[in-house]
């Protein structure tokens, strides 16, 4: 069963096109990581997704509601924390906790003050008074409070130290997909998201330009290595992601990688090579672009 | 609802610190009154200052709080936080609205109460009625929503504010073209009326396009700016459109369905200059030029207590009517119309006067004197050129003339100091003003003078004086007297008609009294003469036709009034035997009236 499905999303700031016909299918109980580079449209896109941003063309549906018109009611079953930690500064943290409670149906106290505590924030400090991290502690620990069946995270590493990264990944997002719940999260930290992620999507200038199981991507990514150069690939149906020069050789990245194929186009070539599989991180790179995330 | 209350009870507390600065504040007047200088009026400064810090504070906050809330948090990009909970965008800007207004009312209450309660009757001895609390109340719901609005257009930096603004003229213009006929047409109560309910639809839509603008813009600031200019415009629009629409259906009225008349003029000829209220359309008064033989008629921008003058050969009917809402008294034009062609429109003559000028009409409609301050000036109409003016002598602002010849105005106008009527004459063709003579006037304070048909005699009702109206040579002295001019008449061969308590008084062109005709009404008025030396008498609510020459009352038609006397032209209108004159009938309804045979019939209609 889906539980977030974009089609056909478009958005526009003025002239300019932030997220260009993205549709985008999760499933529910999964997560899934969306990965672009700064500028890519994640921000927009999850906007579009939180009903705080109407699609220019298309539509955002969340367990089975359209999102701009439902949202109110949907925000009871979805959890939010933006890239940019919004409660308002003046608030204290347990005030910022109490004024949720009374807007969930479903919040859960205790795992708000669990969460707060762990990380030593002071229920009394107010949100302006904390760091970053902080903050991000805070938004999440409103969010998981909700009892969400859906989670959206929209960069939610930003600002955390190594520990607390730690933590979400492997406890609350693994743990949230154990019990079924939705994780749709946005984040630069790919070796993180890489354990946790069921299916990945890359988002270029606007354009989701892939969208793929995890490990399907990963099984059909490879760097191989060559001693010589140049490399025609193309003859054994390899197609190359990039290709470049590795010393004396040639790297390039192959995005259909099959093993029988490549072993025909080995034999064929005669040449000295190395296969390794891919991170995703190396994959985004060698997909979104070669500066990296 | 619940959430609503929820989201204003958080903005509320996030205001606290309003409070304390109000407490603050309202501590203030209690210690300036420690000042000795203060000790004789120690309530008084109470009052005012602790008025002042209230309103000063709760304006200041309404401004503060229009500005930042919703527009302020769109910037900083807060709103998510609010957008990422499950509230309605209602229950956003209502508990924002709510919370800011309360912030407003509670700052003013903290400074006020205090001292209101210290000084008791004091504070509205200086601060007036309680109804001003009601007015500073949605002075300050209006400010918060004006700034919220504005902040929100100001701050999204989208070309749509240019859009914004040109609408904003546009809907400022349409309002103005929207109640000028009523405002030109006396229409004030409704006028006031229709701006009052628009005030209300605009305050509503400022309250309401908020809701439409969070729903649809969110948390983007230029759709939210754009989503608020929709929510604004279009039901400003459609409020626009109602309103013009009602006040073109008010002002759509002709003279059929006048039920009260205010003003009834008739001049020689058979046009009638008709003003009144019709049912169901308030107070709006539209006057007409009605051409009562073929019930054809155009509309005029005259105010009804002006009325219209007509010249005396029935041809040209001339208004002062306001070009201008703004200081209507000091903004006034002269226009004419020809009445023997009713397809001739109105005409600007570009002759501007502020009030109290008045102005005079050649007898052919040709020319127009008019006093303007102490300058009195001919104009030529066909030529639209000044042909002769001078300065008057004194600063008198009463007075009256009319054209002895379309060459030569007769001005005659008292001294209080001397109590004389002084004539002067202003040539037109020497273009130059003479004093011709004076007479001793001591009852007249101000110049109301009845004038002969021909123009050369002058009667002084007051005094009771027929005179020379070149020289100012008495011509005789009457033995009856009377304050109300319009109660006598010089008539066509010389003799004068008095109407003084229930009799119509005749004298001789001498002097002599002929004769006392009885009239059954205590007061009455001379409407005109008739052909035959019949004088059109009006009195009570019947109308008499009295032949002076028998000396008896020919005709009485009752349950009607006919033409009142023209209060802007000394001369006595002259009718035609067999002239069906405009009236009122018993239910004030226009009909005609033929004094030659008293018979009443409907009234032209142009439908």
């Amino acid at each position: 069963m889906t539980a977030i499905r974009a089609a056909n999303v478009t958005i526009r700031y003025g002239k300019r096109v932030a997220i260009d016909e993205v549709s985008l299918d999760v499933a529910q109980g999964s997560v899934y990581a969306l990965l672009g580079r700064n500028g890519a449209g994640k921000s927009s896109l999850v906007r579009a997704m939180t009903g705080q941003l109407r699609a220019d063309r298309g539509s955002v549906e969340i367990l089975g509601q359209d999102v701009w018109r439902k949202r109110a009611a949907l925000m009871e079953k979805v959890g939010f924390v933006a890239e940019e930690p919004d409660a308002p500064p003046e608030m204290r943290v347990a005030e910022v906790a109490a004024f949720s409670a009374r807007l969930y149906s479903r919040w859960r106290q205790s795992s708000f003050d669990e969460r707060i505590a762990r990380f030593g924030i002071p229920g009394g400090a107010k949100i302006g008074e904390l760091s970053k991290g902080q903050k991000k502690q805070v938004t999440l620990a409103l969010a998981l409070a909700t009892s969400p069946e859906v989670l959206i995270l929209d960069d939610p590493t930003l600002g955390l130290d190594v520990v607390a990264r730690k933590s979400l990944f492997e406890e609350v997002i693994a743990h949230m997909a154990d019990f079924g719940i939705t994780v749709f999260i946005t984040t630069h930290d790919l070796s993180s998201v890489e354990a946790v992620a069921d299916r990945a999507g890359i988002l270029r200038d606007g354009k989701l330009v892939l969208d793929e199981e995890t490990e399907t991507l990963k099984s059909r990514f490879r760097r191989i290595r060559f001693a010589s150069q140049p490399v025609a690939l193309g003859t054994a149906n390899l197609i190359a992601a990039t290709v470049r020069q590795w010393g004396s050789g040639t790297e390039a990245v192959i995005s259909n990688y099959d093993d029988l194929a490549f072993e025909r186009f080995r034999d064929t070539a005669q040449i000295g090579t190395d296969v390794s599989p891919m991170s995703l991180e190396e994959i985004f790179i060698a997909v979104a672009g070669e500066e990296g995330a | 609802m619940s959430h609503t209350l929820i989201i204003a009870s958080r903005e509320l507390r996030e205001r606290s610190r309003v409070f304390l600065m109000a407490a603050a504040m309202a501590v203030l007047p209690f210690i300036m009154i420690l000042i000795p200088s203060t000790r004789d009026n120690r309530p008084e400064m109470i009052a005012m200052l602790a008025g002042f810090l209230a309103v000063a504070l709760s304006l200041g906050v309404a401004i503060a709080q229009g500005a930042s809330t919703i527009a302020g948090e769109l910037v900083q990009r807060r709103l998510s936080f609010y957008f990422s909970k499950p509230v309605s965008p209602a229950a956003v800007w209502f508990g924002k609205m709510i919370a800011a207004l309360l912030t407003s009312f509670v700052s003013f209450a903290i400074i006020a109460v205090p001292s209101m309660l210290v000084i008791g009757k004091r504070w509205s001895s200086t601060w007036g009625s309680p109804q001003l609390l009601v007015w500073f109340a949605l002075a300050v719901v209006v400010l918060f929503l004006l700034t919220h609005v504005l902040s929100t257009m100001v701050r999204s930096h989208s070309g749509l504010i240019g859009i914004d603004f040109l609408l904003a003229a546009g809907a400022v213009g349409l309002i103005l073209a929207i109640l000028k006929p009523l405002f030109f047409g006396a229409g004030l109560e409704a006028a006031i009326g229709l701006l009052s309910i628009l005030g209300v639809l605009v305050v509503a839509i400022l309250f309401a396009a908020p809701v439409w603008q969070l729903a649809q813009g969110r948390t983007d600031l230029r759709r939210s700016h754009a989503a608020l200019s929709r929510a604004l415009w279009i039901p400003l629009a459609v409020v626009l459109l109602a309103a013009g629409g009602y006040v073109a259906w008010l002002v759509s009225v002709d003279p059929d369905d006048l039920t009260t008349i205010h003003n009834l003029q008739q001049g020689s000829g058979s046009a009638v200059f008709v003003s009144g209220t019709a049912k169901g359309r308030s107070d709006y008064s539209p006057s007409f030029i009605v051409d009562t033989q073929s019930g054809r008629f155009a509309k005029v921008d005259a105010p009804s207590w002006w009325g219209a003058q007509f010249s005396r050969d029935g041809r040209v009917v001339a208004w002062l009517q306001a070009t201008s809402m703004v200081k209507p008294m000091e903004n006034l034009e002269l226009f004419t119309r020809r009445i023997d062609d009713m397809n001739a429109p109105s005409a600007a003559t570009g002759i501007r006067v502020r009030w109290p000028s008045s102005f005079a009409l050649s007898n052919d409609g040709s020319r127009v004197a008019v006093i303007e301050g102490g300058t009195i000036a001919v104009h030529d109409l066909a030529a639209n050129r000044i042909v002769a003016s001078a300065g008057l002598p004194s600063s008198a602002y009463s007075r009256e003339m009319y054209f002895a010849t379309p060459d030569v105005l007769r001005i005659a106008e008292t001294d209080p100091a001397t109590s004389r009527l002084i004539l002067s004459e202003l040539d037109t063709r020497a273009r130059r003003l003479t004093e011709t003579g004076e007479v001793a006037a001591p009852a007249m304070t101000y110049p109301t003078i009845r004038t002969s048909p021909d123009g050369a005699r002058i009667f002084l009702p007051r005094d009771g004086i027929v005179a020379d109206a070149h020289s100012g040579a008495v011509l005789a002295t009457l033995t009856v007297t009377t304050k109300n001019p319009f109660a006598t008449a010089i008539l066509r061969d010389g003799s004068v008609a008095i109407i003084k308590d229930s009799r119509l008084h005749l004298f001789a062109s001498n002097g002599t009294p002929a004769r006392q005709i009885a009239l059954p009404a205590q007061r009455g008025w001379i409407s005109g003469e008739m052909d035959g030396g019949k004088l059109i008498v009006g009195g009570g609510r019947q109308m008499f036709v009295i032949d002076t020459a028998r000396g008896v009352i020919e005709r009485t038609t009752k349950d009607i009034r006919g033409p009142a006397p023209d209060y802007s032209d000394s001369h006595m209108r002259q009718f035609r035997a067999n002239q069906p004159l405009a009236a009122l009938n018993a239910e004030g309804k226009l009909v005609l009236w033929n004094p030659s045979t008293g018979a009443v019939t409907a009234f032209p209609s142009p439908r």
